[in-house]
């Protein structure tokens, strides 16, 4: 454990963080780093865009076009697919 | 099987996905893949895993979250046959191996540019989902699945470590191996506003 972080080393940590929770001296050092460093602030920032951007679709699915469905014929495909695979044999 | 009830929308009944969840995984397909074929495939693809795997589902969440998850795995599966070549795999090795973000004493090399896209506004901006979707399916296949069952899934990190049959530590190195790729690779192919 040292008091300077290189940026490798907190951008390391930047991830970690969003996958458990870093001991307080950890996150406090880290902290520093980001308030003084435009491109690990920059990476975390990144880090953000690409959860929220994963997790987006589930939580707006609602705004997907509604126009588009499947057709009649490719519903009838799918059932036909189903059944076949739920009894197994057919 | 034998659970022929006829809820509108239960898992336990597979019978009534293609009327409760088809157009639905549909439509989702179609965002990402532009070809109606496919993007059918892809939701036959989905209720076939479902299928296998319903025993797994036991309610951890809405049953169409369930489906659109297991979706998402094959729309990156397919994506990555799609761009598959057989150079890829040298420079997958590569990337994955060297560090090209930092320099030897752990600075930044290649520095992160500023991001123009606004989380909180993504539904216009997507293009940069389609970006990251490619981007899944170009990094190493082991380092996507990682990242999709933890921030794509939303599971948490032993829930990832557990399915994946790794130890916590590797499931954080993995984890930021895929974002760092993901976010050199975001770089790259859309955002390169530099400085």
């Amino acid at each position: 454990m040292h008091w300077m972080y290189s940026c490798k080393e907190v951008s390391e940590m930047v991830s970690e963080s969003m996958d458990r929770a870093l001991p307080f001296y950890q996150r406090a050092l880290m902290r520093m780093h980001l308030l003084i460093c435009k491109y690990c602030s920059r990476c975390r920032e990144q880090f953000d865009t690409i959860r929220a951007a994963s997790r987006y679709e589930e939580l707006h699915g609602k705004e997907l076009d509604d126009s588009r469905a499947l057709s009649k014929a490719g519903k009838e495909r799918l059932k036909e697919f189903l059944k076949n695979h739920l009894t197994g044999t057919h | 099987m034998s659970n022929r009830k006829s809820e509108p929308a239960s898992i336990d009944n597979p019978e009534s996905w293609v009327d409760s969840y088809g157009d639905f995984l549909y439509r989702f397909a179609l965002s990402r893949v532009k070809d109606p074929s496919i993007a059918e495939d892809l939701v036959q693809e989905t209720f076939l895993a479902a299928l296998r795997a319903r025993e797994n589902f036991k309610g951890r969440s809405t049953g169409r979250t369930w489906l659109i998850a297991i979706l998402k795995h094959k729309i990156v599966d397919h994506i990555r046959k799609k761009i598959r070549e057989p150079s890829t795999d040298k420079i997958e090795t590569l990337t994955d191996i060297s560090d090209p973000d930092f320099d030897e004493r752990g600075q930044w090399q290649i520095r992160p540019g500023k991001w123009t896209v606004n989380p909180g506004n993504l539904y216009e901006q997507k293009e940069f989902l389609d970006v990251l979707y490619r981007c899944l399916a170009e990094i190493p296949a082991r380092l996507a699945e990682a990242f999709i069952k933890r921030e794509i899934d939303g599971l948490s990190t032993d829930q990832v470590c557990k399915e994946l049959g790794i130890t916590a530590t590797n499931s954080w190195v993995m984890l930021y191996r895929a974002r760092m790729s993901l976010r050199r690779c975001l770089e790259n192919r859309w955002l390169s506003a530099g400085s």
